[in-house]
């Protein structure tokens, strides 16, 4: 960038911009998959902001009533303890794509051994944060968060030490808790921040990941050359793409929040509202609650947030626990809390491959894979039943993607080195995946005869989606074997000029951004329409996001030309969705 | 000689750990809550919400009652049992292990297939103690801690079902009989019929027991001791600060 004249010219002699020492990148890593980590941490920015705006209504002495009196009587009150919950769900998730990509396309190798560390004590943090941070609330599900964590605690770490963490993390005294909870929350997401810090700072030493594609799978080279000619300057375009993408991160948050609020109380997972116990309620001072919020205690049984889930499914196989007082639940704790991090720390010390081909690694890609899809099976089958379950039940849901990501890399591998695959095993693959499709029928026409019941559904539907997620997983192994050659886009150097269609884009965002500005100042009222109020805060993220993707696309026009509109169309339409979604929900 | 190298490495290990390991001492001190110091048990009246005391054959049959004993924050059931069509059913006395599972037993196999768990028959580690059995003039009213042994969820996801209630979402048919103390955290289950026995795990003590002293000539009703496993995620079933403790009465309240 040359400095040129004017304004702009003053500010970036000053601030020079164009020279901050970020590792700069092509401009073909302008994708979604590159950036999954801006995702988490713009996810997180809002996660702060919220959070530190919640601590003026926050009442550790009586967090119900605080939290009644904010979500009734605040305006926007609401708008921050639904987004600040919503924030945290797509913190966690986006941090689990995240974690799934960095392993599946082997980012943790040499040399970002430590990055992938830092990235894994990052996302226990956030998991612990995320825990006092709904242990806060003071409602149902906090109630029973702060009581089955110290349950686990004190039935792990023995008779004496177990009960010292929990009065550590939780206080004796019930009238202290909150203030501690409260505190524990926000040191936790101070150093989540420093943290982050960590592994970003560990991650710029380095700069991405080369793709693939232009390393042909393999680890070398471990950076990209920073004398490419297609290198983008990271100010404007990095910064711009950074921008607009955490502005659509945050748009997108507040309108599923906003969605979520219109629906009212579809699931308890997704409900955003603290759930009270109207016995709760009513000690805490408050009478005649709205029907809505006694209604939702009703609806719910005890469960964590769903990132949560799958530890409490766990909690629920007997067949895990010790015969040692004081230790019993050691085992489970080990299980839930302790060993997925460290399988997945080990990767980059076991996987020391030159080639990141997913076929050539088959530790982190079976074993890695695996833990994915026995998280989402785990969390289903813990929404969905309760209770008492054999082994053999147990070792059948899990069984399924084990044989099927086995043989199905077994298949792959082999048929990527050129080796004869083998009908037998073929046969096999297939055969499996039948059995387990036809099983359930027979199982059901079994059962069904004498009455099968709500849990045996919940195992067969598990069984399920395990075969379901682990084809899919195979599938998305499949797609990683054609090519394998090198190859390199190229840049393109066409005219600086904007083209008439991304002016007119741009200028519809704008405009919808003054309307969403004028509507929150001078007409929503958020007490009443609470989530109308949300819905325009989510317009006003979002229609900010079309503004700046304008401002981007018109930097990179020459290096990324323009084609045809039905290409410029597809990252504005989320703009129009969220108007006409605002629109309904207002009206 | 030392190499530079060698000395500045000793300097920076021993430099970093004695400031991390120094303070490490101090940071637990000023956050550790005092350990609440051991009470005696309170002997304490059971009274209605308007203070008039309880009375045994007031104790509606299959209804749940709560009330604290012995600290303000740890609560029970009070139950007066009965079969399935409201006539009460005398508790019997008995040795029960502090810690059971009956998953891993003989007793498990006879539950799972539909019967009742026999309490001579269970494997039990840690000790026994002694049930005193059901007071009152039907000797059919039981009190048990409210704080489930597994993981400490308490009412309402800890509840009594009278016999012929199911519990939503019912593990198995066992439970679906109903007459169980169950548990929605993690489907554990306890038989108030025996000294509130495990019968379905995760959980693996029977719930604390409650000893209740009853007065056949005013028909009153006192706790006087809690029997059993330690009630969970306390150091002791007395330890708290003496403000902590309920007094000379606690309330009962019916909530279902
Ligand atoms: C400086 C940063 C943060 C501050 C000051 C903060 C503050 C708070 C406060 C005061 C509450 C209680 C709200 C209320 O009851 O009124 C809360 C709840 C919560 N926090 Fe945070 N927080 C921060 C960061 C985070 C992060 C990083 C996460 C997730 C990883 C998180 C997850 C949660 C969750 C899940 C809740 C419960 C929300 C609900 O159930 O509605 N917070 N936070
Ligand atoms: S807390 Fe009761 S079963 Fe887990």
């Amino acid at each position: 960038m040359s400095s040129g004249g004017g304004l702009w010219g003053w500010l970036e002699e000053r601030l020079r911009l164009s020279h901050l020492p970020f590792y700069r990148v092509p401009y073909s890593y302008m994708t979604l998959e590159f950036w999954l980590g801006a995702i988490v941490a713009s996810s997180f920015m809002l996660l702060v902001i919220t959070g530190l705006l919640l601590l003026f209504y926050y009442k550790p002495d009586n967090p119900i009533l605080g939290n009644y009196v904010l979500i009734t009587e605040k305006p926007f009150g609401r708008f921050l303890l639904t987004t600040h919950l919503y924030a945290a769900h797509a913190m966690i998730f986006s941090a689990i794509i995240h974690l799934f990509r960095n392993m599946y396309r082997g980012a943790y190798k040499r040399p970002r051994e430590l990055v992938w560390l830092a990235g894994i004590i990052t996302g226990l943090i956030m998991i612990q944060t995320a825990f006092f941070g709904y242990s806060l609330i003071g409602d149902k599900i906090a109630e029973e968060a702060v009581a089955i964590g110290s349950g686990l605690v004190s039935n792990s770490f023995g008779p004496y030490w177990g009960k010292v963490l929990v009065a550590l993390a939780f206080d004796i005294d019930e009238a202290q808790r909150y203030y501690r909870l409260l505190a524990m929350h926000i040191i936790l997401a101070g150093l989540l921040g420093l943290l982050f810090l960590l592994h970003f700072g560990l991650f710029e030493q380095q700069g991405p990941q080369p793709s693939h594609e232009e390393t042909g799978w393999k680890t070398k080279p471990e950076r990209i050359p920073q004398d490419r000619e297609d290198l983008a300057p990271w100010f404007p375009v990095n910064f711009l793409y950074m921008t607009f993408l955490g502005l659509g991160v945050w748009g997108l948050i507040v309108l599923l929040n906003a969605i979520s609020q219109a629906a009212g109380f579809v699931h308890q997972l997704l409900y955003p509202l603290p759930i009270f116990d109207p016995d709760k309620l009513a000690a805490a001072g408050v009478s005649n609650p709205p029907e809505w919020i006694l209604e939702a205690a009703e609806k719910t049984r005890p469960m964590p947030p769903w990132f949560l889930v799958y530890a409490f499914k766990i909690f629920q196989l007997n067949f895990l626990y010790l015969n040692a007082i004081g230790y019993s639940a050691l085992l489970i704790f080990i299980i839930a809390m302790v060993l997925p991090p460290l399988v997945l720390s080990i990767f980059p010390f076991i996987d020391r491959h030159d080639s990141t081909h997913p076929l050539d690694r088959p530790i982190p890609t079976i074993v890695g894979g695996l833990l994915v899809i026995y998280l989402a099976q785990l969390t289903i089958w813990g929404a969905l039943s309760i209770g008492y379950y054999s082994l053999t039940t147990t070792a059948l849901i899990f069984l399924v993607p084990l044989l099927i990501v086995v043989m199905g890399y077994i298949i792959l591998a082999r048929y990527r080195s050129g080796e004869p695959v083998g009908a037998g095993l073929v046969l096999a693959f297939t055969g499996i995946i039948l059995l387990v499709f036809l099983a359930p029928g027979a199982w059901i026409v079994f059962k069904g005869s004498q009455g099968a019941s709500e849990a045996l559904w919940a195992d067969l539907a598990t069984m399920l989606i395990g075969l379901a997620l682990a084809i899919g997983y195979v599938a998305l192994l499949a797609t990683s074997l054609p090519g394998g050659e090198k190859s390199q886009r190229t840049v393109q150097v066409g005219s600086k000029d904007v083209p008439l269609p991304l002016v007119a884009l741009a200028v519809v965002d704008l405009f919808l951004l003054i309307v969403s500005v004028l509507l929150l100042a001078l007409w929503v009222d958020p007490i009443a329409n609470p989530a109308g109020a949300t819905a325009l805060v989510a317009l006003l993220f979002l229609s900010a996001y079309g503004v700046v993707h304008g401002a981007y696309r018109a930097v990179v026009v020459d290096k990324v030309p323009y084609t045809w509109i039905g290409r410029e169309l597809p990252p504005h339409l989320l703009v129009y969705i969220a108007a006409f979604i605002t629109a309904a929900i207002l009206i | 000689m030392t190499s530079r190298r060698d000395f500045l490495k000793v300097l920076g290990a021993f430099g970093l750990v004695g400031v991390a390991g120094g303070l490490a001492p101090p940071i637990i001190k000023y956050v550790m809550p005092p350990i609440p110091p051991q009470q005696p048990f309170p002997r304490t009246k059971l009274v209605w919400e308007d203070g008039t005391p309880v009375k045994a054959s007031e104790l509606e049959v299959n209804k749940m009652y709560l009330f604290a004993y012995p600290m303000v924050n740890t609560p029970n059931f009070l139950l007066n049992l009965g079969d399935e069509n409201g006539n009460p059913v005398e508790i019997p006395p008995a040795e029960l292990p502090i810690s059971m599972d009956p998953t891993r037993d003989e007793a498990a196999i006879f539950k799972a297939q539909g019967g009742r768990i026999e309490i001579g028959k269970i494997e039990g580690r840690g000790g026994v103690y002694k049930f005193p059995g059901g007071v009152g003039p039907h000797k059919s009213i039981v009190a048990y801690s409210g704080i489930c042994q597994h993981f400490a969820c308490f009412y309402p996801a800890l509840r009594f079902y009278p016999p012929g209630v199911s519990p939503p979402n019912p593990p198995n048919e066992a439970v679906a009989k109903g007459g169980v103390i169950f548990c929605a955290c993690h489907g554990s289950a306890y038989d108030p019929y025996r000294g509130a026995i495990v019968t379905e795990s995760p959980a693996a003590s029977p719930l604390p027991a409650v000893i209740l002293e009853w007065d056949p000539n005013t028909d009153e009703l006192w706790a006087v001791k809690v029997e059993g496993a330690t009630i969970t995620g306390k150091f002791c079933n007395t330890c708290a600060q003496p403000e902590e403790m309920v007094g000379n009465t606690t309330t009962v309240r019916q909530v279902a």
